[in-house]
């Protein structure tokens, strides 16, 4: 017996339900396909590239109103998807703490899923949810493709081969790509993203400029430019870089206080030579 | 795997129809998916009918959409001929070998599915993969071209992204000196050739979109185009004439 609590939302294969059953988990997600081979292609990169909190508890045919559908259950992941976060803030920026703490943990769960070999593919806000410590994890493996095979599923927005930045080839690259943009959206970046995608002379380096017109990302702008244009191998060297380029900014006054405090010690020491030369 | 894309966004109104010629490319094995292009959603398309009768006739699908959805769709039509193309195969083969009639990969038993739809993923990547983009260079349709050029680039990243071969021509119609297309790009998988498609353009008025079809197939089967102006059969396809 499984009892439906809520929708959770749609994906390209299907709906996602959050229902409650028997000897499983107290919460578990639930899809319900609308074509089998899709859903269990699905089905198949989530059991060889899920793991942790992210896995296949089971799956059946339901038969809904004389019509046989496919489903599968798995853990649910508690949270708000980033998606709606983003929409939420009004096209303000999340704030630097905020973004630290996304970027890193998102990069550590696309570290492990390309431990595996394989890559996400439509790497969006939509599918990443973010839990009540902060932290990001991902959702819907409709788009997850071994590496060096075509990509499966993505969006538009934050797929390199619509920005002319590379090719739809599944490697780790095509993931930070979309990592990237999204740290821009998480910047408040979100609207200028779309009307630069809208252009018809849409190019990587537009995509480039815009890193620096968020104050929040200034820190971290070097790291996403080479992002943008695939220059990082893997997600370890990514990881250091986000690390030391998100680290808390605790010197802030003195760094912007020292160009006045100089100005200041001057002032003192001509009054004071003044001063001895008058008198 | 074989397909051919036309993009249009009206009625044809020379030689064969267009369902004609698409169930011929059907009967040799071709795909003919169509896109209709209109300058905004909510106006419908004249020539609608057409264009799915023509779909329908080619074992495609067809859809109308703006320019700005063109490449989304043009890749859409591609991936999902592919899939569906293996997937009937798959479920004949079913069929025979469990002998029964009503058997598919959505009739196995959901243990048993896993392996088989890991073959055909596998499968649908690793097909040869030959794509053709017919396209209506009929006047209005000129203001379009800068999407299509954008869409046809866009497709060509995809079908690189692939393991298996895959090429992808262009041609439009009608072409020039009384041609009835023009290639554009013969077969390549480089994206630098693309950069000159739709310039030879001929000004002339028809749209030839049945007769298009039927010399875009010989470009499949390594024949090259037939230079005929119009073929011989386009008469007797309408059969008016017979006595």
């Amino acid at each position: 017996m499984i009892t439906v609590v809520r929708s959770l939302g749609e994906g390209a294969n299907g709906c996602v339900y959050l229902v409650r059953i028997p000897d499983k988990p107290s919460h578990c997600a639930l899809k319900l396909g609308n074509d089998s081979f899709a859903l269990q292609s699905e089905m198949n990169a989530l059991e060889a590239a899920g793991g942790g909190d992210t896995a296949l508890l089971f799956s059946d045919d339901a038969v809904i109103g004389g019509i046989t559908v496919p489903f599968y259950v798995m853990n649910f992941i508690p949270g708000i998807s980033l998606g709606k976060l983003i929409a939420e803030s009004n096209s303000a920026p999340l704030s630097r703490e905020q973004i630290s703490l996304i970027g890193e943990s998102l990069l550590m769960r696309l570290q492990a899923l390309h431990g595996k070999g394989w890559a996400f593919g439509d790497l969006k806000p939509d599918n990443v949810v973010i839990g009540d410590n902060g932290h990001a994890q991902l959702v819907d493996f409709g788009g997850a493709t071994v590496f060096g095979e075509s990509v499966k599923q993505m969006t538009e927005l934050y797929d390199r081969g619509f920005w002319k930045a590379g090719t739809r080839r599944s490697e780790a690259t095509y993931d930070l790509f979309a990592f990237a943009v999204i740290i821009m959206e998480c910047g408040g970046l979100g609207a200028k993203l779309r009307s630069a995608a809208a252009s018809p002379k849409r190019k990587l380096s537009a995509l480039q400029e815009l890193v620096h017109e968020s104050k929040t990302l200034i820190s971290a702008a070097f790291v996403l430019k080479r992002l943008l244009c695939s220059e990082y191998a893997s997600v370890d060297e990514v990881l250091r870089d986000w690390k030391a380029a998100m680290k808390p900014q605790r010197f802030t006054f003195a760094k912007q206080a020292l160009p006045l405090l100089w100005f200041a010690g001057a002032c003192v020491s001509f009054a004071f030579v003044l001063w001895r030369t008058t008198s | 795997m074989r397909q051919i894309i036309v993009i249009t966004d009206g009625y044809s109104n020379e030689g064969v129809s267009p369902s004609a010629a698409a169930a011929q490319a059907y009967a040799r094995g071709i795909v003919v998916n169509v896109i209709g292009v209109v300058d905004r959603e909510t106006e419908g398309m004249r020539g609608e009918r057409e264009i799915e009768s023509m779909a329908r006739a080619g074992g495609g699908i067809h859809r109308v959409v703006t320019p700005s959805k063109l490449a989304y769709t043009m890749q859409m039509m591609t991936r999902h001929t592919v899939v569906a193309t293996i997937q009937q195969v798959v479920n004949q083969e079913l069929r025979a070998i469990m002998n029964d009639s009503q058997a598919s990969v959505a009739a196995l038993p959901p243990a048993k599915r896993a392996e088989v739809v890991r073959a055909v993923d596998e499968w649908t990547e690793m097909t040869p993969l030959k794509v053709a983009l017919l396209i209506d260079a009929s006047a209005s349709m000129r203001n379009k071209f800068d999407a299509v050029r954008d869409a046809a680039h866009d497709l060509l990243i995809s079908l690189q992204a692939r393991k298996g071969p895959s090429e992808l021509a262009v041609l439009h119609y009608p072409g020039n000196s009384s041609k009835v297309v023009e290639i554009d790009v013969e077969w390549t998988s480089e994206l630098a050739k693309l950069e000159k498609i739709l310039y030879k353009l001929n000004v002339k008025g028809t749209t030839p979109t049945g007769p298009a079809i039927l010399q875009t197939i010989s470009c499949f089967e390594g024949t090259g185009l037939l230079q005929t102006a119009y073929p011989a059969e386009t008469e007797s396809a309408w059969g008016d004439y017979v006595v």
